[in-house]
C-alpha cells in the first residue's frame, strides 16, 4: 500500500464532514476536520496535508475560494492539492475555482467514491 | 397754365413759339445792324477824311518843299546847277530831312508818265526823244511844260511820280540846255505804307486809293486791299496840284458778324421753341396719364369682381339694417339658400341656421351698428360656416360686409388635431419612460414629466438645451459608449432608427448610469416625405427590471444551493449504505441523517413554493375576509405546540380585539413562522411572549401582533439581511431552517398592507412586531374572478 495521506476537510456542515470521515475510513489515510477557513488554514499551516477538501461557501471572514486562493499563494503550503466541494455548480462558480487554483472543482452532491477515485485514493469495503 | 395752351397740340405751340421769336430776333439784330452801319459809317468817314487828309498833306508838302528846291535851282542858274548839282541837291535833301522820300520832282509837280530806268542810266532829251521809249512825250513834255520823267530810280507802278536824280536836257549840242531837275519823288508805296494806312489794314477796315480820270472818268487804282465793291463805303477826295485822287474806305465785317447773329437769333428761337413745346407738352401728358390711371382703375375694378366672383367664400353686402345690396355667386350656394336683393339677411340666417338665437345675436349686433364680429355658424344643410361681418364706412354710406366662410373640414381637422394632441399630451405624461423631443436643427422642443424626473440631477434648464451638450451628458454617463450615435449633426439627417420598431431590443443600446439608476437609450426619428422632421430620444428606466434579474439570478443560484447541500449528504451516505458494511447502530445513525436530510430538503421546497406562489400572483391568490384576531391566534399556537413546547409561552390577546381583514391562513403563517423563530433561536425554558393587541398607524385602524423572545438576538447586520432569501442567522447548521421564513413573513404583511419591525440586540432577544389594518384597502380588496 502507499504512504499514509494527510486529508484536510473544510466544511460548516457535519453532516458533510461525517461523510467524508466515514468514507475515509474504509482507507488508511489520515482525516483532520475543520468547520470553517479560519481554523481550516490553521490546520493546514500545522499538519501540512497532502490533500485539502474546501467547501466554498462557509461562515465566518474567509470563503473556502480565499483559503484557497492563500494555499496556493503561500510557498510552502502550494504544493497542497486542493479539491473544492461546492453546492455552488454553475460555470461562473467552477471559474472562479479554477482562477483561485483549485486542482479540482467537485460540484454537490458528489459520490464519496468517485471523489476517492479522483483522489486516486482506494477504498477497501470488504472490511479487511 | 394759359388757357389757350391747354387746347393746342404743342407741335403748334412750338411752330407759334418758332416764327415769333425769329421774327423779333431778326428784327432786332436787323435794327441793331442798322444803328452799327451808322455808327462804322461815321467811324469810316473819320477815318477817311483822316487818310485823306493824311495825304493830302503829305503831297501838298512835298510839292511846296520840290517847288522851293525847282525855285532855287532856277535863282542859281542853269550852269551852275549843272556844275554842282550833286552838292546842291545833297543840301536840298538834307534840308527836306522830313520828307520820307529822297526823291525830287518835276517842276511840273507830277509826272504823266514814267519810264523805267535802272542804275545811273542818264537820258537826254533827244536821246529821249530818239528812245523809242516815250519819244512822243519827250516833244510833248516840253511844249506842255509837262515833265515825263525817267531816272535812276525804279519808280512804282501807280506811283504820284518820279524824277529822276540826274538833271534833264533838252536840245542837242549847243542848243542842249537844262530843262530841270528833278529832286523829289513821292512815292505811292510810301503813301499807302504810312501809318494811317496801316491802321486800317490792321483794323480789318478795305482801303482803296485811286484816280479819277477828269475826261475819260477811268479810275486808276494805286491801291486796294481789296477790290471788292462795297456799296457801303466812304470816299474821300485828295486834291493834289495837277489831278485828284480819291480814297475809299469799306468794312468786309459786317455781314460776317450779321450772319452770326442771324444764327444766334435762329438758335436762340430754337430753344425758345424747345421750352415752349415741353411747357406745352405738359398738360398733354396730364391727361395722358389720368386716361392711363382711368384705365387703370377700370382694370383693378374689374379685377375685385372677378376675384369676388371666383372666391371661394360667400361675400354679401347689406346696408346697416342687414338689406342685401350685392352678392356674389357663391353666397347663395354656401348658404344653400336663394338671396334676392334687399332681402334681409337676418331673416335668411333665421331660416338656415340650426340655432335661430344666432339670428337674435346678430340682430343685436347689427343694432348696435357695431364694430366688426365674427361667428361660427351651424347651418342646416350641415356644414359649419366661418361669418366675419365688417363695417365699411365710404363717403356716401355705411355698409356691412359680410364673409362667409365654410370652414366645416378646418374645425374637424382642428378638433381632430386637438384631440391627437390632447391625448399625445396625456401619453407623453403617462409615460414612464423619458421622451425627449428635438426638431431637425437639433433644439429641444418638449420633454415629459418622466424626463424632467430622470434628468433633472444632471440638466440645469429643462426648457433649452442643445442636442450636443445633451449627448454629452448621456456620453458622460454610457456604460456602452460604442454604441452610442451622435443624434445631432449629420448623423441626424442619416438617422439611427428611421422608424418606431417596437421590437427593436433595448439591450442594443446605449446603457446610461444616472444616479444609481440605469437606462437605456434608444433614437428614433421622424420622417415627412423622406426629409428628417425631428426625432425623440427614448429612455427606459431598467434599473427595476435588472435588480429582479439579478435577484432571480442569485435566487436561483442561492436556491440552487440550499438544495444541492442536502441533498449531498442524501447522496453521500445512501452510496456508503450500499455500498459497506455498517453494524444496525450505525446503519440507524446513518439512516436518520438522510431521514433528516430529506426532511430538509422537503421543507426547503415548500417554503420556495410557497414564496414563489405569493410573489408570482402578486397577492391575487389571497382569500381576504374578516377574521377574528384571537381565534387566528390561537391556532397559529397550536400549530406551533412542538416547537414551543419546550419554552414558556404567555399569550395576551387585547378584549374583545375583534376581527381583521386577512387571508386567515397566510396570517396564521406569518404567526407560525415567528413563533418557530422565537423558539428555534432562544434556549429551552426561556420566556417567549405573544401580545395582540388594538393600535392606528395614526390614519388607519389596525391590530398589532407581538412576539418577544429573550433569546440569541442579533447583531445590526443581521437584522438587516433578515428578510434576504435564505440569510440564516445560525451558521453552525444546529438550528434548523430553510432561512425562507421571514421572507415569506415579509411578503404576506405586505400584501396586508402592512407593518413589520424588528428590535433585537446579540445576547438580549428579540422582538417583532407586526401591524396589519383592520379594514380592507385599495389593494386588498379581494379582486373579482373575472378581473
Amino acid at each position: 500500500m502507499t504512504d499514509k495521506l494527510k486529508i484536510v476537510v473544510v466544511d460548516d456542515n457535519t453532516e458533510l464532514r461525517m461523510l467524508i470521515r466515514l468514507t475515509l475510513e474504509f482507507s488508511e489515510h489520515l482525516l483532520l476536520e475543520a468547520e470553517n477557513a479560519d481554523t481550516g488554514l490553521e490546520l493546514i499551516q500545522q499538519h501540512r496535508p497532502d490533500i485539502v477538501l474546501l467547501d466554498v461557501m462557509m461562515p465566518g471572514e474567509m470563503n473556502g475560494l480565499e483559503l484557497c486562493q492563500r494555499i496556493k499563494n503561500t510557498a510552502e503550503l502550494s504544493h497542497i492539492k486542493v479539491i473544492m466541494l461546492s453546492a455552488k455548480g454553475q460555470k461562473t462558480d467552477i471559474e472562479k475555482g479554477q482562477e483561485c487554483g483549485a486542482d479540482a472543482y467537485v460540484v454537490k452532491p458528489f459520490s464519496p467514491t468517485e471523489l476517492m477515485q479522483l483522489l486516486a485514493i482506494d477504498l477497501d469495503f470488504a472490511g479487511t | 397754365m394759359p388757357l389757350f395752351l391747354s387746347r393746342h397740340s404743342p407741335k403748334f405751340i412750338a411752330l407759334i413759339t418758332f416764327i415769333g421769336s425769329l421774327s423779333v430776333g431778326l428784327w432786332l439784330t436787323q435794327e441793331f445792324h442798322r444803328n452799327i452801319e451808322l455808327r462804322e459809317q461815321r467811324y469810316l468817314d473819320q477815318i477817311a477824311h483822316a487818310a485823306a487828309a493824311s495825304i493830302e498833306r503829305k503831297i501838298n508838302k512835298s510839292v511846296a518843299l520840290t517847288q522851293i528846291m525847282v525855285s532855287q535851282l532856277e535863282l542859281m542858274g542853269p550852269e551852275k546847277v549843272t556844275r554842282d548839282f550833286e552838292t546842291i541837291a545833297a543840301r536840298l535833301l538834307q534840308d527836306s530831312s522830313d520828307i520820307e522820300t529822297t526823291l525830287g520832282l518835276a517842276p511840273g509837280g507830277i509826272l504823266k508818265k514814267l519810264y523805267p530806268l535802272t542804275g545811273t542810266q542818264a537820258v537826254s532829251g533827244l536821246k529821249l526823244v530818239n528812245n523809242d521809249l516815250g519819244a512822243d512825250d519827250t516833244v510833248w513834255a516840253p511844249e506842255h511844260e509837262q515833265l515825263i520823267l525817267s531816272g535812276p530810280y525804279e519808280l512804282l507802278s501807280g506811283g504820284t511820280g518820279v524824277v529822276g536824280l540826274n538833271p534833264v536836257f533838252l536840245g542837242e549840242g549847243q542848243n542842249r540846255y537844262f530843262w530841270g531837275s528833278i529832286m523829289m519823288l513821292l512815292k505811292l508805296e510810301d503813301i499807302v505804307n504810312n501809318k494811317v494806312l496801316n491802321q486800317f489794314n490792321t483794323s480789318g477796315l478795305v482801303i482803296q486809293l485811286f484816280h479819277i480820270d477828269k475826261t475819260s472818268g477811268r479810275s486808276t487804282f494805286f491801291y486796294s486791299s481789296d477790290e471788292t465793291p462795297k456799296a457801303d463805303y466812304i470816299d474821300h477826295t485828295i486834291t493834289i496840284p495837277n489831278g485828284e485822287w480819291r480814297i475809299r474806305v469799306f468794312s468786309n465785317q459786317l455781314p460776317h458778324s450779321m450772319a452770326a447773329a442771324m444764327i444766334w437769333t435762329i438758335f436762340s428761337a430754337l430753344v425758345l421753341t424747345f421750352f415752349a413745346a415741353r411747357l406745352a407738352g405738359q398738360p398733354q401728358e396730364l391727361r395722358l396719364r389720368v386716361r392711363e390711371k382711368t384705365a387703370q382703375l377700370l382694370a383693378h375694378d374689374r379685377f375685385l369682381n372677378d376675384m369676388l366672383k371666383s372666391l371661394p367664400v360667400g361675400i354679401v353686402v347689406t346696408d346697416m339694417s342687414g338689406r342685401v345690396r350685392y352678392q356674389n355667386p357663391l353666397f347663395s350656394k354656401v348658404i344653400a339658400h336663394r338671396v334676392s336683393e334687399n332681402d334681409s339677411i337676418l331673416d335668411i340666417l333665421d331660416e338656415t341656421v340650426t340655432d335661430r338665437s344666432l339670428g337674435v345675436f346678430l340682430g343685436q349686433r347689427i343694432g348696435h351698428k357695431a364694430e366688426n364680429f365674427g361667428i361660427l355658424l351651424e347651418m342646416k344643410h350641415g356644414l359649419e360656416l366661418q361669418v366675419d361681418c365688417s363695417w365699411v364706412r365710404t363717403e356716401q354710406e355705411s355698409v356691412l360686409v359680410w364673409v362667409f366662410r365654410d370652414v366645416t373640414e378646418i374645425t374637424s381637422m382642428n378638433r381632430t388635431l386637438r384631440n391627437v394632441s390632447a391625448t399625445r399630451a396625456d401619453m407623453l405624461k403617462l409615460i414612464p419612460d423619458a421622451m425627449v423631443y428635438f426638431n431637425k436643427k437639433g433644439d429641444v422642443i418638449e420633454v415629459n414629466p418622466a424626463f424632467r424626473e430622470l434628468f433633472s440631477g444632471v440638466i440645469k434648464d429643462m426648457s433649452s438645451f442643445s442636442c450636443t451638450e445633451f449627448e454629452r451628458v448621456l456620453l458622460s454617463h454610457a456604460e456602452n459608449t460604442e454604441k452610442f450615435t451622435s443624434l445631432c449633426g449629420q448623423s441626424l439627417l442619416l438617422g439611427r432608427a428611421s422608424e418606431m420598431d417596437s421590437s427593436m431590443p433595448f439591450s442594443d443600446e446605449v446603457v446610461i448610469t444616472l444616479d444609481k439608476r440605469t437606462v437605456f437609450e434608444r433614437t428614433v426619428r421622424f420622417d415627412h416625405k423622406s426629409s428628417v422632421v425631428g426625432s425623440i430620444m427614448h429612455f427606459r428606466d431598467v434599473t427595476a427590471s435588472r435588480d429582479v434579474d439579478r435577484m432571480k439570478t442569485e435566487f436561483l443560484s442561492t436556491a440552487a444551493h440550499e438544495l444541492r447541500t442536502p441533498m449531498a449528504n442524501i447522496f453521500g451516505y445512501t452510496e456508503l449504505l450500499i455500498k459497506a458494511q455498517f453494524d444496525k447502530q450505525k446503519q440507524d445513525e446513518l439512516l436518520n441523517i438522510i431521514f433528516n436530510q430529506t426532511r430538509r430538503l422537503s421543507a426547503i421546497l415548500d417554503d420556495l413554493l410557497d414564496l414563489a406562489r405569493i410573489e408570482a400572483r402578486a397577492g391575487e391568490a389571497f382569500k381576504f375576509d374578516f377574521h377574528d384576531v384571537a381565534q387566528l391566534v390561537s391556532d397559529s399556537i397550536r400549530e406551533q405546540e412542538i416547537e414551543l413546547s419546550k419554552h414558556k409561552l404567555t399569550v395576551s390577546i387585547e378584549q374583545d380585539i375583534g376581527q381583521i381583514w386577512c387571508d386567515a391562513e397566510k396570517l396564521m403563517q406569518v404567526i407560525e413562522n415567528i413563533l418557530s423563530n422565537a423558539a428555534k433561536y432562544s434556549e429551552d425554558n426561556t420566556d417567549i411572549e405573544l401580545a395582540a393587541i388594538s393600535a392606528g398607524d395614526g390614519q388607519r385602524d389596525g391590530i398589532e401582533i407581538k412576539v418577544t423572545d429573550s433569546g440569541a438576538g442579533m447583531s445590526e447586520a443581521d437584522r438587516n439581511r433578515i428578510f434576504e432569501r435564505f440569510y440564516r442567522a445560525d451558521t453552525t447548521g444546529k438550528i434548523p431552517g430553510t432561512g425562507l421564513g421571514m421572507s415569506i413573513v415579509k411578503e404576506i404583511v405586505s400584501h396586508h398592507q402592512g407593518l413589520i419591525d424588528i428590535l433585537s440586540k446579540p445576547g438580549e432577544g428579540t422582538t417583532v412586531k407586526v401591524w396589519i389594518p383592520r379594514t380592507p384597502t385599495a389593494k386588498t380588496v379581494t379582486v373579482p374572478d373575472n378581473a
